[in-house]
């Protein structure tokens, strides 16, 4: 069984979503998190549920000042201030519909006031929820004021989490309206039972009566029936003593009878009155507050987290992120054309690749007036781990320099590194020949004599077709 | 080499395809990763792949350099083991005799004495010669798995196709095809639940693998469906907007310019948009090759002048009108509920039959943009008017342009990572009919009522989740081939 999600914990998880720009640190105890999710069966809303209730309580360990419990706070206390205003209210209401100069209460303005009013509003509410499309700009003022309430509780300018759930709408914006109409239905509540503490006390402590009046008496005794006999249907097949007789409607007219005498035969009201605020005042309240509580409920229960969001956190929990692979082939050379020879890379890439098995990934010259390609080629030996190609032609063997070159390069490559001499003549038309065999061997006497066991010395050789 | 992590070196002949099998399968298409050319011997060395999730390596793929001198190496290795069958020990006694005469097909073998599995990498559409018999022969010594790949690169069939066929069988756990230069993403999968069929020992781990690739392309797919939910928000919003003074606008031939102009200035924004959803979707699926445009300026993205367009891609005339009642029956039976049913239905009625009727008789037709003149603008120098323009008046737009995104989505989908020629995303083309028409209809419902939202330039976050849903079934139907 998966604890509910409340409406802290909607708050606590967007707000710590827009403060963490969705993503938010990864978990802290990845087994827990796969427990959690495993045991959430196999629906995925309901996997998701439990892996985001997982991540908030590994947040909120960490993170302390978050809104969600202010915001509860901020909720109870509305609740108590607006239930003692209200209950006020109602037996304030009460008193000041007693006619003190009559000693009495007129019953038709005590109904229309006190349960007519509360009856407009409530249909008026109703209206408004019936076209509340029709009506978005001017509801939107409902979640402004609402705003600026949090701004004052909750101690946050503006809360992006409250935003984000606002812009959503559907759902999210449910499950912070309901909240709202439970606090409106319990002031509604609190306000009936100022009107019957109201109407007890005056009973108890002052000397009341009941009475009614009017231009048109018949008509109006005929309404009053009526109104009364429809009042009292939900308790007057229990008892009918509560519900004022015709007889009793008549005797309680002002007019006809003294004042004093009326106020006598107002017996039968006040039952009727106590029953008409409690069943058509309170518990109408009651089942309201009911019922937004159990929409409220509903609209957590529903709660999908699928906004953009939570599918961004949710990707960053469940995802394992894959790496790309960085390595680069292991068989890359830098080939430094000394003197410049001019041999394209194309020439010579198939030799490279086939007889000496290395890959040129750099090509630069040495060894000519440029000074700023020696610079580059003593970078280029970084990315080269299959060492350095010295390309010279057969002919310019000048050992001072290709020793100079040698040194340079052992010392920047350190001293397990490759160092390979390919050695090519060039032909007129550009393409590149085999050494003479007298270069061949002064070639292979130079690099003896280099005492380098890791360098070697290669003759161009066209390939066997075979090969090509 | 660990023993726990699965490993499987890639071998074969030099030139069948093994690196474009390795690029294809781990989605690489850098050529300064994994060396892919026509010209034979690129690989020159092993190339360790290693398939990580979370920083845990799950799986490891060795690229190998190909065999160069296999009857010679078999012999060698029948000669120092002597009568009988060769095995594992032989090829040991193999390396260590023989030296760079034999370099390859030490470098190949090494990782397969070590434990690898083995990936023989073939094409069926070349002659069986006694090389790759010998190659076989090597590989069934070394004892480890074996699958064999056939990498065709010919479609049509070669000579010897069913001597392959029987020669694998007989020496290989499994055969299995895969086009390393077509391959797409099920068939990769296919690939790696191939080798949880040869490799018993580390069953565990290669379901896991398997699980982790699926849920990473799950992933993918849902980014890609919000880059395109980002794309169709900001491209069915968008509008130009420009002013001109009040005598100009009172001349019809400057007006027309201006708004000619404008019109020009719509189309290169919303190709730029397009243009930047494709980056998105590129990235996300790991392309470097594939490019969305030539040239940043040269993008013009899909071809909304094109009578073909419209015709091909987007809903039917008839699917058109059914949505469009719909959704205004939808906001019809709203009003009748808001006047408490005063309205006996009228509201329903008249939403359904004036949607249904515009979708009808605008459905179809060319794209003509929606003006919007409005005067009482304040300029430097008097009064002026603001012209705003966009989007296309078409009820047709949205989808037209949702077509457009998928088609390109399939052909992003369609490009396997062992290629190596540089491809330009074209727009211009129109192959085929789109995919939208095919849509369910209460996805073609829903979609339609979010259009209708970004097109009123509000689009309604609430029924985001919604959308997402069903362009995550629309990409998971593009990408089945």
């Amino acid at each position: 069984m998966q604890t509910p999600w409340k409406l802290a914990d909607v708050i606590d998880l967007e707000a710590l979503i827009a403060r963490e720009a969705g993503a938010g640190p990864g978990l802290k105890d990845a087994g827990g998190f796969q427990s959690a999710i495993q045991s959430a069966g196999s629906d995925p809303s309901a996997v998701r549920r439990a892996g985001l209730r997982f991540w908030l309580g590994e947040r909120r360990n960490e993170i302390a000042d978050l809104p969600g419990a202010r915001w509860e706070g901020a909720r109870l206390l509305v609740v108590m201030l607006l239930c003692t205003v209200l209950f006020l209210a109602g037996t304030s209401v009460v008193f000041g519909l007693l006619d003190r100069a009559r000693g009495g209460f007129n019953v038709p303005v005590f109904l229309a006031i006190t349960l007519g009013v509360q009856w407009l509003i409530l249909l008026a509410a109703a209206a408004t929820w019936l076209l509340r499309g029709r009506l978005g700009a001017g509801l939107a003022l409902i979640p402004k004021a609402i705003g600026a309430l949090i701004d004052r509780f909750v101690g946050e300018r503006r809360p992006d989490w409250w935003r984000a759930m606002l812009a959503e709408g559907g759902r999210y914006r449910a499950v912070l309206f309901w909240p709202l109409a439970r606090v409106t239905q319990a002031g509604g509540m609190a306000f009936n039972a100022g009107l019957l503490a109201g109407l007890i006390g005056c009973l108890w402590f002052l000397n009341v009566g009941f009475f009614w009046e009017s231009t048109t008496p018949a008509w109006m005794q005929q309404r009053l029936s009526n109104v009364t006999t429809f009042m009292a249907a939900p308790w007057s097949w229990a008892e009918p003593s509560w519900h004022p007789t015709a007889e009793q409607i008549a005797a309680t007219r002002i007019g006809p009878a003294p004042l004093d005498e009326v106020l006598r035969r107002a017996d039968a009201w006040y039952p009727f009155l106590l029953a008409s605020i409690t069943f058509w005042g309170f518990l109408p309240r009651l089942a309201l507050w009911l019922a937004a509580a159990r929409a409220g409920r509903c609209a957590l229960a529903g709660l999908d987290f699928q906004a953009r969001r939570h599918r961004e956190l949710w990707r960053s929990l469940t995802n394992a992120q894959p790496a790309q692979t960085a390595s680069h082939p292991a068989d890359g050379v830098v080939v430094l054309d000394v003197g410049g020879s001019g041999l394209p890379i194309d020439a010579l890439r198939p030799f490279l690749l086939r007889r000496l098995r290395v890959h040129p990934v750099a090509w630069l010259t040495v060894a000519v007036m440029d000074a700023g390609s020696e610079a580059q080629a003593a970078e280029a030996l970084a990315s080269a781990p299959a060492g350095v190609v010295f390309l010279a032609e057969g002919w310019a063997l000048s050992p001072p320099r290709m020793q100079s070159l040698h040194a340079r390069a052992r010392s920047a490559a350190g001293p397990d590194t490759p160092l390979l001499f390919l050695v090519a003549n060039v032909s007129p038309d550009a393409t590149p020949v085999p050494p003479t065999a007298e270069e061949q061997a002064i070639w292979t006497r130079f690099v003896d004599e280099l005492a380098d066991p890791a360098a070697e010395v290669f003759f161009f050789s066209p390939l066997e077709p075979s090969q090509d | 080499m660990s023993n726990e992590v699965p490993t499987f070196a890639v071998v074969g002949r030099v030139n069948m395809g093994k690196s474009a099998v390795i690029a294809t399968l781990r989605e690489i298409d850098d050529n300064e990763l994994v060396r892919i050319s026509p010209s034979p011997g690129e690989t020159t060395r092993c190339q360790v792949h290693p398939v990580i999730f979370d920083g845990r390596e799950y799986l490891r793929f060795i690229d190998t350099p190909g065999f160069s001198r296999p009857i010679e190496a078999m012999r060698a290795i029948q000669q120092i083991h002597g009568d009988g069958t060769p095995g594992p020990e032989s090829l040991r006694k193999f390396l260590n005799q023989h030296g760079e005469d034999f370099g390859d097909e030490k470098r190949l073998l090494a990782p397969l004495l070590d434990g690898a599995g083995v990936l023989y990498v073939v094409d069926p559409g070349r002659p069986l010669r006694d090389d790759f018999l010998a190659e076989m022969e090597i590989l069934r010594w070394t004892g480890q798995p074996r699958l064999a790949v056939l990498n065709r690169r010919d479609p049509t069939p070669g000579p010897d196709e069913d001597t392959w066929r029987t020669r694998l069988g007989a020496t290989f756990n499994l055969v299995r095809s895969f086009d390393a230069h077509r391959a797409r993403y099920d068939e990769r999968l296919r690939l790696l639940r191939a080798l949880l069929e040869i490799e018993e020992r580390h069953r565990p781990i290669l379901e896991q693998t398997i699980q982790l690739v699926e849920r990473d392309w799950q992933q993918r797919r849902e980014i890609a469906a919000e880059i395109l939910i980002d794309f169709l928000q900001d491209a069915l919003g968008l509008r130009v907007q420009a002013t001109l003074e009040e005598r100009d606008a009172l001349l019809e031939s400057r007006r027309n310019r201006k708004a000619e102009h404008l019109a020009q200035r719509y189309y290169q924004e919303l190709a730029e948009l397009e243009r930047r959803c494709f980056d998105r979707l590129l990235g996300v699926y790991l392309h470097h090759l594939l490019k969305a445009e030539a040239r940043g300026e040269n993008f013009v993205g899909i071809d909304l002048q094109s009578e073909e367009t419209w015709t091909k891609w987007g809903l039917s005339r008839a699917q058109l009108t059914l949505v469009a009642a719909l959704t205004g029956g939808a906001a019809g039976v709203l009003f009748d509920l808001s006047t408490g049913g005063l309205s006996h239905g009228l509201g329903t009625i008249v939403g359904a039959l004036g949607s249904g009727a515009a979708a009808w008789f605008k459905g179809g037709s060319l794209p003509d943009l929606r003006m919007n003149w409005r005067g009482g603008v304040t300029l430097g120098t008097g009064e002026g008017r603001s012209l705003t323009l966009g989007p296309p008046r078409s009820s047709n737009f949205p989808w037209v342009l949702l077509d457009g995104v998928l088609l390109r989505y399939q052909a992003i989908l369609s490009r396997a990572h062992g290629r190596r020629d540089e491809e330009v995303l074209s727009a211009q083309a129109v192959p085929e009919a789109g995919f939208t028409r095919n849509f369910p209809s209460d996805r073609r419902t829903l979609l339609a009522k979010w259009f209708n939202t970004c097109l009123a330039g509000r689009p309604d976050p609430s029924l985001e989740p919604d959308v997402f849903g069903a362009l995550v079934a629309a990409l998971a139907e593009v990408e089945k081939p």
